[in-house]
């Protein structure tokens, strides 16, 4: 079963507290993905992540998302009647 | 919202956050607020020499934001002249109903479910020497509005099959988009049948296309002193192109892979930004002299790029000292993550600019709508391409005082709109080659290298990486723009730096 995901970034000055990014990767049923000095892309369902993100001061959460390249080109978007 | 007087309501912020506090905040910045505060009704205010009325409607305590009233006029001249604070048009949410897609199964290329019925093979060649053009997209519209119809890739034959229930057809268009070398092409009315042969022209490099109409063959030093940085699909080495560096910011990729992801748009955004080539052999970007960076946010092969990989890619770019960051790139959804990264680019004296979006017309979307970038709309010019390309269908009202200028009917447009660029018909560099390709994505870049050109040479690279850095290069591109006669819907400020 895919899990979300879900980006954690730290709003304070200078880079994650290494205290909050134990704790967070010591959350049970979640796993960091990938890590940035300011981030954390975690795959968890949302409660718990939720649960401590609310407990650690300066940081923030939301779901990936996708961004796409704008493209002008026409497309068909059904077959001929 | 509209008022009754032609005002428009935009809610007036800091930087950051809802209140000026702190470092986050200048003094000036928090004065004017505090000013503001003290409105009753409509007054005229003077904001960097310029009268303007306002209105204050609402306000959060002295330094915080304001819900005001403005004129578009003096939403714009606000934006230019106050640079240290956000305006954003207020925006009123409405439960999002959408309606589910049809999937609509078995069309187009032979081989779908609807292999059986009768298939037309046509065969796309250049007309150099008639030889095969492979892998170019080709659109066949039985019915246009409905868009209804057939498309398939051609093969290294130059052949595409397409199931259109019968051996022969008119259709109502035919598009043919080349991946690389040749001109894109749109035939009206074409009747079509196994063995059409259709002519693509090779691109002459010594052509005036939009960007060198607007922006000519610069001097290579020119941009010198200024970085940028490409976020985008990567950039590959071309022989137009100095990359200085990057990072992939694909979560599970190689670092240091930061080369074109296979789909060519970052390397034709950023020989639109600096490619060095001299024509008729190469093509020149609008500030050949900067230093390039590229950060690869797109994994290999794919269109869709994670939030994730962007907001670290601004994050790397402001580490490495970019002073503009490109992002051709966006999404209709808001996303805080995204928004916070381009709030810390412009905290750390960095600028993003973000192309508006293709929805042909459509509102403004993110990030570009995010105020504390620079969020660029896309015009063309009659004439800068071949009447038979594709590009000759993006020709749409508005026109400008000069006539032969359009706002490119593939854009986007709305109040966020700073600034324009030539996003119709643009030539730059792909990979191992040139290739056209219109788009908010070619007017973005073409609006950075301006930037580039605006601030290369002044004492603003030589200022403290902070906000009043990046307000500073905000007031020297806006400063060099020049409106076109468009509207401020559709142009923002207008042209930046145009010869």
């Amino acid at each position: 079963m895919i899990r979300p995901r879900f980006i954690l970034r730290y709003r304070g000055d200078g880079d994650t507290p290494e205290a909050d990014v134990a704790q967070l990767r010591e959350l049970p049923d979640a796993e960091v993905v990938d890590a940035s000095p300011k981030m954390l892309l975690v795959e968890s369902e949302p409660e718990a992540l939720r649960a401590l993100v609310e407990t650690l001061p300066d940081w923030m959460m939301a779901p990936e998302q996708q961004y796409a390249v704008p493209d002008t080109r026409k497309r068909v978007t059904g077959p001929p009647e | 919202m509209g008022t009754s007087t032609g005002m428009e309501q935009y809610v007036l912020l800091p930087p950051q956050g809802l209140r000026a506090r702190g470092a986050t905040a200048s003094p000036e910045a928090q004065e004017f607020l505090r000013t503001t505060h003290e409105v009753s009704g409509m007054q005229t205010l003077s904001v960097g020499g310029q009268d303007m009325a306002i209105t204050v409607v609402d306000s959060i305590g002295a330094d915080g934001a304001k819900l005001v009233e403005l004129s578009p006029g003096s939403a714009l001249a606000m934006r230019a002249q106050r640079p240290d604070l956000r305006l954003v048009p207020v925006v009123y949410y409405t439960p999002a109903v959408v309606e589910r897609e049809q999937i609509v199964e078995g069309f187009g290329a032979a081989g779908g479910r609807a292999a059986a019925s009768t298939a037309i093979t046509i065969q796309v060649v250049s007309k150099t020497g008639a030889k095969p053009v492979a892998n170019a997209f080709v659109v066949a519209f039985v019915d246009y509005e409905a868009r209804t119809g057939a498309q398939a890739v051609t093969d290294e034959d130059g052949k595409a099959t397409l199931n259109l229930g019968k051996a022969s057809i008119t259709l109502e268009r035919l598009y043919i988009y080349p991946l690389d070398s040749h001109w894109s092409i749109i035939k009206k009315k074409v009747a079509i049948k196994n063995g059409t042969k259709v002519v693509v022209n090779p691109l002459d490099l010594g052509f005036n296309d939009g960007l060198r109409h607007f922006y000519g063959n610069a001097a290579e030093t020119v941009g010198k002193g200024v970085t940028v940085g490409v976020v985008d699909t990567g950039v590959t080495k071309h022989p137009d192109l100095v990359i200085a560096g990057g990072a992939n910011t694909v979560p599970g990729e190689n670092r240091n892979d930061f080369a074109d992801n296979g789909r060519s748009h970052g390397t034709h955004v950023a020989g639109i930004v600096a490619a060095r080539g001299t024509p008729p052999k190469g093509l020149r970007g609008v500030a050949p002299g900067v230093t390039l960076r590229a950060y690869r946010v797109f994994a290999k092969g794919s269109g869709q790029a994670s939030s994730f990989a962007v907001a670290k890619a601004i994050d790397v770019a402001i580490a490495e000292k970019c002073d503009l960051i490109n992002m051709s790139l966006g999404g209709p959804d808001a996303d805080p993550v995204l928004k916070a990264a381009v709030d810390d680019a412009r905290a750390a004296g960095s600028l993003c600019i973000i192309a508006a979006g293709n929805s042909d017309r459509s509102p403004v979307s993110f990030p570009a709508k995010e105020s504390n970038g620079l969020a660029v709309s896309a015009m063309g010019r009659k004439g800068t391409f071949p009447t038979s390309a594709a590009s000759a269908d993006e020709v749409k009202a508005p026109y400008g005082t000069d006539k032969k200028n359009f706002v490119a009917a593939f854009s986007n447009v709305g109040p966020e709109i700073d600034l324009t660029g030539p996003g119709v018909g643009i030539m730059s560099t792909v990979p191992g080659t040139y290739a056209e390709i219109s788009g908010t994505s070619m007017a973005c870049p073409a609006v950075t290298g301006a930037a580039a050109r605006a601030i290369a040479g002044t004492p603003i690279l030589k200022m403290k990486r902070n906000a009043r850095r990046s307000e500073a290069i905000v007031k020297a591109v806006l400063g060099s723009a020049k409106p076109l006669g468009f509207g401020p819907t559709f142009e923002g400020l207008g042209l930046p730096g145009a010869e």
